[in-house]
């Protein structure tokens, strides 16, 4: 066992640490998570991920069917009229109807925001080990999505973009703890925070912060982005308020915040790349 | 002209890497191999198989490449699951080389606590560092049920390694 710090091999071994460290460095120095070594993995496995995906999904579909016959049946059929009446006659209904609703959100957001230049996109892969949800799409910088560029669907916001390859890109959602925007609640008009929370995330919730000891903000009220900080547009739904509480330091109340989107289950969002 | 010995030892590994990637697709499909949000880390078996039925330079190898996968999976900084299972590997391998005998049983307690040793730093220098508040949580409901479930799947993957290296095994 001596003999094996003598070895060639223990110095190949010495030099893969070494390497590895060498990755961890230029991440951590370039703000990222990512190294080189990751973006070039990403960039070969997001085809097999998008393609897996699919599959998986298209397969989930066929047994949800056989399962849950009348009520599935009855709400394709709704959905089916529904797209119908959107876009004509559709010859390959799963394929078409994925476009189709991946299209019509970003209408719909144009017209609400006529000034977002924006990127569609699919989630391909989610890690239980990931952190809050995080998860990756099949788009990145050959799209024109960049760090920090924020991350809707047409029921509100999902998070931003923290890591980007050439085709992939990766997302932190709003219940990240790292995740903080300015926000605003629409009826009482009181600013803050919005910011993750580790208990609260695994609930599927977030925080709005620092509210004034005399804020009115209620339970109801809807949570929407400020541009406070010019980092993110404004206007974009956070989410709804379920409670108001004091902090424990009793110098401002929080929030909180049931998020408009669930993300731990979107499978289509939308990179607002410029706006 | 390579020879039979050399095309026998670039297939083993060629399959080898394949089922590492394999792994490493299945894994983060979304839904796949699912119990609600626990989904299993395929790549750590596979690399763990590696570094017992060769040798630790090439389990030191896997250990890196599937530590730099489940890095970019994970959303954790790129090296930190690379480095943990490089060095994981290499003290798996000579435990089977000296000490443990290599079957399906001992494989899978060997996974039980390198996934442990995984989890515990994963979580001391990603969550308890910065979220002491509730991170315990995290550890308790998703941590140790995602290193736990992917116990269930080495004895398979394990299954399947040995097949290969038996298949392409080259007499040295």
């Amino acid at each position: 066992m001596r003999d094996f710090f003598k070895t060639t091999r223990f110095k190949v071994i010495l030099c893969v640490l070494a390497l590895l460290l060498g990755f961890m460095i230029q991440a951590a120095y370039s703000g990222t998570l990512s190294s080189v070594a990751s973006k070039a993995i990403g960039f070969v496995s997001t085809p097999f991920q998008a393609v897996s995906s699919a599959v998986t999904g298209w397969f989930g579909g066929f047994f949800d069917r056989l399962t849950l016959a009348d009520e599935l049946l009855e709400e394709n059929a709704q959905l089916q009229q529904q797209v119908r009446q959107l876009q004509g006659q559709l010859a390959d209904l799963d394929r078409y109807k994925s476009e189709n609703e991946t299209y019509r959100e970003m209408l719909q957001i144009q017209e609400e925001h006529p000034t977002f230049e924006m990127e569609a996109a699919s989630v391909v892969a989610r890690d239980s080990s990931s952190r809050f949800y995080s998860f990756k799409i099949d788009r990145g910088s050959d799209q024109g999505i960049a760090l920090q560029d924020p991350v809707i669907t047409q029921a509100g916001m999902v998070g931003i973009i923290s890591e980007v390859g050439p085709n992939y890109a990766v997302v932190t959602t709003l219940l990240d703890p790292a995740f903080k925007v300015g926000a605003t609640a629409t009826a009482s008009r009181d600013p803050g925070m919005v910011e993750g929370d580790v208990t609260l995330a695994q609930e599927g919730k977030t925080k709005l912060r620092y509210l004034a000891p005399t804020s009115e903000v209620k339970a109801g009220e809807l949570v929407m982005s400020s541009d406070l900080g010019g980092t993110y547009p404004a206007d974009l739904l956070i989410g709804t308020v379920l409670e108001v509480q004091m902090e424990s330091s009793g110098i401002s109340k929080y929030a909180v915040v049931q998020p408009a989107v669930n993300a731990s289950e979107v499978t289509s969002v939308m990179v607002v790349k410029a706006y | 002209m390579p020879t039979k010995k050399g095309k026998e030892r670039f297939l083993k590994w060629l399959f080898y890497a394949l089922l590492l990637f394999f792994c490493y697709i299945v894994q983060t499909t979304p839904g796949l191999l699912a119990i609600g949000p626990i989904q299993p880390v395929l790549v750590v078996p596979v690399c763990l198989a590696v570094a017992v039925l060769e040798n630790e330079l090439a389990g030191a190898v896997f250990g890196a490449l599937a530590g730099l996968m489940w890095d970019l999976s994970a959303s954790r900084i790129s090296g930190f699951f690379g480095i943990i299972l490089c060095v994981l590997c290499v003290a798996v391998s000579f435990c089977f080389l000296f000490w443990i005998r290599q079957n399906t049983v001992n494989f899978t307690l060997a996974c039980a606590v390198a996934l442990l040793v995984a989890v515990g730093l994963d979580y001391l220098f990603n969550f308890l560092i910065f979220y002491q508040e509730g991170s315990l949580y995290l550890l308790l409901h998703t941590l140790l049920p995602t290193a736990g479930y992917t116990l269930v799947y080495c004895p398979p993957l394990f299954w399947l390694a040995r097949r290969i290296a038996r298949r392409y095994a080259v007499e040295e």
